[in-house]
Order: C-alpha cells, then structure tokens, then sequence
C-alpha cells in the first residue's frame, strides 16, 4: 500500500473524529508554537544586536580592568592612555572613561535615570556620539565643571526650560554645580552597557580630582582599519605590564563579543529548546493517547483490513503515517502561532522581521519524529491484533 | 481445490481446552458452489476462519490448490487471502468511511496496484453486482441489500479462486436473500468461482450444488 493512500486514509480518519484531533494537536501546537517562536525572536534580537554591533565599527577595543589600585604607580593615569596613543601607531585614539556614583540634580530635582562619566575629548569620536546643541569636550577643559548631557537628559530638562537653549543651564553633582556646555543626539550605542542618552558626561579630570578613590578602568580603544586585533590586544597588555606592573587587564575584541554575544545566544536557545522539549513531550502523550483510543475504536476495521490482505507492517504502516499526520498538523499550526508570535514581537520592539528558515525546518522534523515515536507503540498494537479477535470486537 | 484432512481446532476457556472442531474431512472441487450446514455453536464460523486462513487448526491437514498451508510466515498467509480468498460477511463489514467504489478497491489496494486500475476496476465489479450508480455512497447510505452488494463486488475484485461467504443472507429479507443467492449462483456459474456458504438455513443449502452438514465439530457424511 502506497505512503500516499495512507496519507489519504490519514486525512480522511483524521476528519472523520475532528474534535479529537484538534484536541489531539493542541499540546504539539503549543510545543512548536513555543521552540518556533522563541527560535525566531532569538534570532530576530541577535540580528538586531548584530546590526547596532556592526553600525558601531569593528575597529574598537573594549579594555578593562578590575581591580581596585591605592597607589599611583600602579594605577592608569590619563597620561599613560596619552603615551599609549603614541607608543603605537595601530592605536588611532583611546577613550578612557569612568563612571562616577554621584546624584546630579536639576533645579533641585533629581532625574528618574542618569549616569555620571568621567570623560576627554577623544569619547565623542570613539563611541561614534554627535553634538545637538553646543559643543562637546575637550582637552583644554581639564578639571573644568563642564557637562554635556545625553539626549535623554536633554529631553528632560527641555521640559523645564520651555524654548529657552540647554546651553549655561547649571547642574548640581554633589556640591559643585556644572555649566551644560552641549548636547548629544540620540545613540544606539550599547557597547558601554549604560544607556548613553541618559549620561551626564564631565571631563575625566575633574571626576578624579573630586572623588580621590577614582581612577580609569575601562578604555575604548580605536585602532587601523587593517590591524591585527589579538596582535595589538598583546601589544597594549605588554605596554601596562612593562611600565605599570598591570597584570589584571582584560581586552575584547568585536570578535570576542561576537562570540561571547553568540555563546549567551546559545543558552537562551537551549533553555527555550528544553521549555518547548517539555510541551512536546506532552503534546506527544496527547497524540499516543488519540491513538490508542483510535485502534481500540477501529479493531473491526484493522480486521476487515486483514481478511482482505493487509499485511501486519500495512496497518502498523497505516497508523503510523495517522499519528505523523496528526502531530505534524499540530506542527503546521504551532509553525504559523510561532512565525506570528515572533513577528508581533518584532513589530512591538521596532526591530526588522526575519523568518527563521531553520526554525521553520526544526518545527516540520520535530512535529513529524514526535509523530513517529509517539505513533509507534499504538502502531504496534494494532499490527499484533488478531484478525479474528479484531473481526469480533464491536 | 481444497482439502481438509482431520482438523482439529481446540479453545482454551479459563483452565479446560474446548474441543470446537473434532476431526473434520472435507474436500471440495474447484467450481463447486458448496453449502456447510449446521446450527450455530456446531464450529462452521471456526472452520469457515481455518478455510479462509484467519485462524489456525490446532492439528490435521490443509491444502489450497495442492500446496499444504504451513502458517509459518504471517506475511504470506496475508498475500494468500488477497490474491486467492474473496469473504463476505453476515454483517458486511464494509469501512464506513469509504464510499462503495473504495470499499470495492481495498483488496487490490494491498497488492499495490495503481490508483487508476483500481478504480477502474472496482468499477467494472460494482457493475457486475449492480451497484454502479451507486459508487459514490458511503455504507450507511446502502440498504442491507445493497451493502452485501458491494461486499460482494469487493470479494470478487481480486478475481480470487475461492469466496468464503459466513451467513450471507442471515441479515437480509427472505426476497433480497434470494437475490444474493441468486448473484452467488450467476458468479459461480458465470465466473466459475468456487463458493462455500456457511449457513444454519437449509433453503439457502437447498439451492447450492452440493451440502453437506455439520454437527458437534463434525461433517456428516451426507
């Protein structure tokens, strides 16, 4: 008998008991619908980093450092990022920063979200910002109470001064009040971990100068367009080994976040893989238990089919293909629920839609071999049965 | 075509064995149109099963056509009941979900043939039994008549050497019983297909070439 008269036979038994087979997929509808959906939106969100990644430049370097150092000697002073610049000329510009844990305020308010830098000139350039109002910056504003703010902040304190310029507004950090010299357009830039529109960056200087237990940690580095990543990363880690005794540096190339984002990638995919594992086993009960209920039904009809011929692996063949139909029905559905989920998703986060096509593949295997292995049992009872007993049994 | 030599087909019922069938001799020609008589419980459905390769004796001689059956391969008793055995049941058996022109065509379905020489086929068939303007009903659109109609058509089909029928007309009228009998009679004799007809009405036996009885797991020598 051939797979395609099965299939028929499949369809049309399948119809036959409607309510039962969509009770039946509802369990797979949801397991697929689940590994589908989350697949595609792990997909969909690593695409997007991916695109924000590449839009920020492959030619950066993310240093950083640690631990915490009482001595000057072995601590990295602005002047060691200067001499760093000039030590090697594969380092186009070094951005040093530092975060400090003060609370601005504004006309006595304090801000709902806001992060206080320590920066020079060189930031605007490494971390690809772009001036909105004033200036930004720069070399010759050492220890200066300069600030330039983020455009989320800028929002905020455009709501308070109605139409007047941000420019000579003053904020209080601390006791010190600060003079806003600029502010910066929106940024997308998310390789500092802290949201830029909501920073209050200061020159680096004056952070240091005000708070004694501050020093720089953390560095964008910008190098040449054709330089070897891992040979300048040994470079820079020999230039603080040899002249400052630093031993505990860390640096990251694009590569090694790519990785690290791929690898983060990889356990969101297989916690959802084990989620949507579980809701198939289930969905896979559901279909051996239809099917059970199906052969014991249809005893008179798998004995009808045996005086007429129907080897022992025909009908074994027959509920087979019924139960991989049935589950790759669900499979169908939950691949459509999935594809739906995760492009509502994508509209809500703004991001661009992809259809997974691997997703896709992985829903038709899975739903077809839980069809076949939860299928296979009651198969097997209904190719042992008697003909006899099974022409007897009403 | 056939022959039964000392069949004996034992039941196990709790701890004791049942003795159904007791030695039973039987052989029949081929073209013979054959009545097994006997009331029910005298073991005429078990030997009617043994005939058709359904079941197996417990012990004792059976031949088709000179070839001994050995019961060994599952598989090749299942080829021999598609390519040599047509049945037709009291209660018809026909798969309800199918309409009569594929209930006609299940046979021919396990030995792999064409979807189109199927339908073709079981078409010619239901033409031949009657049915033909009716190929597209499902069963519980047919009278009894009518289904034992196709159940008939699907016994010929595969044009077999032997028709096993088990109380053909036990669920029918007197007048549409004569007319199954009456098709039986056209196909043994048109076709020259060996029939048995398993039966406790001897109006049914009456009318075929040869009877014989059965009693106590017994044939009678008639």
């Amino acid at each position: 008998m051939s797979i395609k008269a099965d299939f028929k036979e499949a369809i049309n038994s399948l119809w036959y008991s409607k309510q039962r087979t969509l009770l039946a997929i509802v369990g797979i509808t949801i397991g697929i619908g689940s590994v589908i959906g989350m697949v595609s939106i792990g997909k969909i969100m690593q695409q997007e980093a991916m695109k924000q990644f590449l839009a920020m430049g492959t030619d950066r370097l993310t240093l950083s450092r640690f631990s915490q150092n009482r001595k000057d000697e072995h601590r990295i002073l602005l002047k060691d990022t200067i001499a760093l610049v000039r030590s090697n000329p594969e380092i186009k510009e070094a951005a040093p920063y530092i975060l400090a844990n003060k609370e601005p305020t504004y006309t006595g308010q304090k801000f709902e979200r806001a992060s206080l830098f320590g920066v020079t000139q060189s930031f605007i350039s490494v971390n690809e910002l772009k001036i909105e109002e004033g200036r930004f910056l720069s070399d010759l504003d050492r220890l200066s109470y300069y600030a330039v703010v983020g455009h989320g902040i800028a929002e905020f304190m455009r709501q308070k001064v109605a139409g007047e310029s941000l420019i000579g507004q003053q904020l209080k950090i601390g006791e010190r009040l600060f003079t806003v010299i600029g502010s910066l357009e929106h940024s997308t830039n998310q390789n500092l971990n802290v949201d830029l529109n909501y920073a209050i960056l200061t020159h680096l200087t004056t952070q240091i100068r005000l708070d004694k237990s501050l020093e720089i940690q953390n560095m964008r580095i910008r190098v040449g367009p054709q330089t070897k990543h891992n040979d300048v990363i040994e470079q820079i880690k020999n230039y603080f080994l040899e002249k400052k005794k630093i031993q505990d540096l860390e640096i990251k190339s694009p590569e090694d976040l790519i990785k690290q984002m791929d690898k983060q990638m990889e356990m969101f995919t297989l916690l959802l893989g084990a989620i949507g594992s579980i809701s198939l086993i289930v969905g896979g009960v559901g279909v051996m238990n239809v099917m059970l209920v199906s052969v014991t039904e249809r005893k008179k009809e798998i004995g009808v089919r045996r005086a007429l011929g129907a080897r022992r692996r025909n009908i074994k063949m027959q509920f087979l293909i019924e139960s991989t139909t049935l589950s790759m029905l669900g499979g169908i559905v939950g691949i459509v629920l999935g594809v739906a989920v995760a492009y509502f998703v994508a509209e809500h986060g703004q991001w661009e839609f992809v259809i997974s096509k691997f997703a896709i593949m992985l829903g038709f295997g899975v739903s077809s071999a839980v069809g076949m292995f939860f299928g296979f049992y009651p198969a097997s009872q209904a190719a042992k049965l008697d003909p006899i007993q099974a022409l007897r049994s009403d | 075509m056939l022959v039964l030599n000392n069949i004996r087909k034992n039941y196990p019922l709790g701890s004791v064995e049942v003795e159904v069938l007791k030695g039973v001799n039987l052989k029949v020609d081929t073209g013979e149109l054959l009545s097994i008589m006997g009331q029910s419980g005298c073991g005429k459905s078990t030997l009617m099963n043994i005939m058709g390769l359904l079941d197996k004796p417990t012990s004792g001689f059976f031949s088709i056509n000179d070839q001994e059956i050995t019961y060994k391969d599952d598989d090749h008793l299942s080829g021999l009941r598609n390519n040599h055995i047509g049945f037709v049941f009291q209660q018809y058996f026909l798969l309800s979900k199918l309409t009569a022109l594929e209930n006609v065509g299940v046979p021919l379905v396990y030995r792999g043939e064409s979807s189109g020489n199927i339908k073709k086929r079981s078409m010619e068939f239901l033409e031949k039994v009657g049915m033909a303007e009716r190929a597209d009903h499902k069963p519980n659109q047919l009278s009894g008549g009518q289904q034992q109609r196709v159940a008939i058509a699907r016994a010929l089909v595969g044009e077999p050497a032997l028709i096993l029928a088990d109380e053909p007309t036990g669920a029918l009228d007197t007048r549409v019983g004569e007319e199954i009998m009456e098709l039986f009679k056209k196909v043994n004799k048109e076709e020259g297909i060996t029939i048995i007809i398993i039966t406790h009405d001897p109006g049914i036996a009456e009318q075929c070439s040869r009877y014989v009885n059965m009693k106590d797991g017994k044939i009678l020598e008639s």
